[in-house]
């Protein structure tokens, strides 16, 4: 138990340094962006073209000609207070406007967890335990196949085959659940296939292994050896796997939310970019930034937790 | 083993043709690729426009040419440039090891803490489309997992016999990394390699499709897609033409890498899917 205790301490630890880490990034990121910031605000309104002495002023105001460091630390400082800044193009609070439409990314992440974990599951095992008969080999050409199509052309056919041909589901929007079904296979059905073939793989490779032979000599049938023994051990790489895809997917799949108009997160960033909002880009790129390495960290623990090796070796 | 050798082939061969279809686009394409007919848009198939025309009458098998010409040659410079400088550091950070691999690390964790798609956007939103931002977004989010391999690859090998040997000779560490290390992972490195070319074609497609990449006029599979979407309901083919494209070519890579892994880690039976 202490050396669990101190490989979580540990784990947790290092993740402070990539955050902070990534507030420079995020930072840094909105440094590069093309044109001057107080330009672009005072010029937000079309019909109204600034003076010279209005920018400069604005500058002033923004603190945009106060060294790096110093606007960094008023960032960071606000940043730590829960206030991420506030949108050029209408003054709304980024962090806020993030939160507003959390719910619907995580609702679509979170559905598609759920089938990327189930079916990869599943479909691991079912190849695994009819390793290399009929079901096998058409089930690996096919996932091949599966995972080849981009998903945003997988979403294209799916809305011409559910939504124009049999019209049984709404083509956008995010009123109701069923218009969360087709977004969600499209984002989920590629990493699902990865699974899938991950788990298969690392399932065969631990069934080579001697513990598995003394099992097999204690006279464990095969759906045995791999539900009490080998899952267990070949979980990790796609448990890591699949803590990758989500943490990416709450980040926002834009191209998923874009094509089916889901507003979401990664909706919300491609309307900043589109505004050159960069003070929403930044507060996009650090809440992804953090999400994303909470989620990797939660899997990391989970894989300590399934298998000894990882905790007590490193 | 044989069918997959035969699908090998085959794979590697379409991505050759995609590779010289892509440099003759000049001489292989019928038409202009930006010829705008619009008395003839969305035309089904005849011996003029053998794949038909999009919405305002260009020619869609041209575009899609073209097309394979910027997909292709962007996927394949990218990858090389994240290639370049991801193994130059890995290399270092893992030869070198000490205080330098701890520093390069940790900025290689702050790099991958952020998603790569999110990454992407974010970039290409502060830069502006194009092909020279594109470029910069494709390389600056995934260098660090590149190196990160190539680090790992390099301290397995570092202890090794003959390492150590061609340091007693006297060999300096460039030399050694050189002419002992690097040849020893790039085999190793191709899985990867062709699995980033894939998802670099992927990258480009999607960020032209969302506007963020090459620019409209431009004929690209993402833009062809996106200029597609609101008229495949009365020809499907605008949109299946770009779709299949990319699906083939990205097939054909994950056959490739595939084959690859396999032919590496065939007593390994838990191959590394990277």
């Amino acid at each position: 138990m202490n050396q669990t205790l101190r490989y979580t301490a540990k784990k947790v630890l290092w993740t402070i340094p990539i955050l902070v880490g990534i507030t420079f990034l995020a930072f840094g990121l909105g440094l590069i962006a093309r044109g001057d910031p107080a330009t672009n605000r005072a010029s937000a309104d079309p019909n109204y073209i600034p003076t010279e002495e209005e920018i400069q002023e604005l500058r002033a105001e923004m603190g945009l000609d106060d060294p790096i460091l110093a606007q960094y630390g008023r960032w960071i400082w606000n940043v730590a207070h829960g206030d991420l800044g506030e949108s050029y193009i209408d003054d709304k609070p980024v962090l806020g406007e993030i939160l507003r439409l959390l719910p619907n990314t995580l609702l679509l992440s979170g559905m598609a967890l759920l089938v990327i974990a189930v079916v990869g599951l599943a479909g691991g095992l079912l190849l695994t335990l009819f390793r290399d008969k009929f079901i096998d080999l058409l089930g690996r050409v096919l996932l091949v196949l599966l995972m080849s199509i981009p998903g945003f052309c997988l979403a294209y056919f799916m809305i011409w085959l559910f939504a124009q041909k049999l019209r049984i589901l709404p083509t956008s929007g995010a009123e109701t659940l069923s218009c969360f079904l087709m977004p969600c296979l499209a984002i989920s059905i590629g990493s699902a296939c990865v699974v899938i073939r991950l788990l298969r793989s690392s399932i065969l490779g631990e069934l080579g292994k001697n513990y598995i032979l003394t099992a097999q000599a204690k006279g464990l049938r095969r759906g045995q050896l791999i539900s009490r023994h080998a899952l267990r051990n070949s979980l990790v790489p796609s448990i890591t796997y699949i803590a990758n895809t989500f943490g990416g997917l709450l980040g926002g799949s834009m191209i998923t939310e874009s094509v089916f108009s889901v507003p979401g997160i990664g909706s919300y960033a491609l309307t900043a970019i589109n505004n050159r909002d960069y003070i929403a880009i930044q507060g996009y790129v650090l809440f992804t930034g953090v999400v994303f390495v909470l989620v990797c960290l939660l899997a990391d623990l989970i894989c300590a937790w399934l298998n000894p090796q990882i905790r007590l070796g490193g | 083993m044989r069918g997959k050798k035969v699908l090998f082939i085959l794979s590697l061969t379409v991505l050759v043709l995609f590779l010289l279809v892509g440099v003759f686009a000049d001489f292989l394409a019928p038409c202009d690729p930006n010829a705008v007919d619009m008395a003839n848009g969305l035309a089904a198939p005849s011996p003029e426009h053998w794949l038909g025309t999009d919405h305002i009458g260009r020619d869609l098998l041209s575009r899609l040419i073209y097309g394979s010409r910027s997909s292709v040659f962007i996927a394949f410079f990218a990858t090389g440039c994240t290639l370049l400088l991801g193994m130059t550091i890995g290399l270092v950070s893992g030869y070198l090891g000490g205080w330098l691999d701890q520093l390069i690390q940790a900025v290689v964790n702050i790099f991958q803490g952020i998603p790569s798609t999110a990454f992407v956007v974010a970039i290409l939103g502060l830069l502006g489309p194009g092909m020279r931002s594109l470029l910069i977004a494709i390389v600056v989010s995934s260098w660090a997992g590149f190196s990160r391999i190539v680090r790992n690859q390099v301290l397995e090998i570092r202890e090794l016999h003959y390492i150590e040997g061609a340091r007693a000779m006297g060999g300096g560490s460039f030399y050694i990394m050189r002419r002992h290390i690097l040849p020893n992972i790039l085999l190793p490195l191709l899985v990867l390699i062709a699995t980033r070319i894939g998802s670099t074609v992927l990258t480009v497609a999607a960020m032209s499709y969302l506007g963020l990449g090459l620019r409209a006029p431009a004929a690209d599979w993402g833009i062809m897609i996106n200029d597609a979407k609101l008229y495949y309901v009365k020809d499907f083919l605008v949109l299946l033409a770009p779709a299949a494209c990319l699906t083939l070519f990205c097939l054909s890579i994950n056959l490739i890498a595939d084959y690859l892994r396999d032919c590496l880690d065939h007593d390994d039976g838990a191959a590394r899917m990277l």
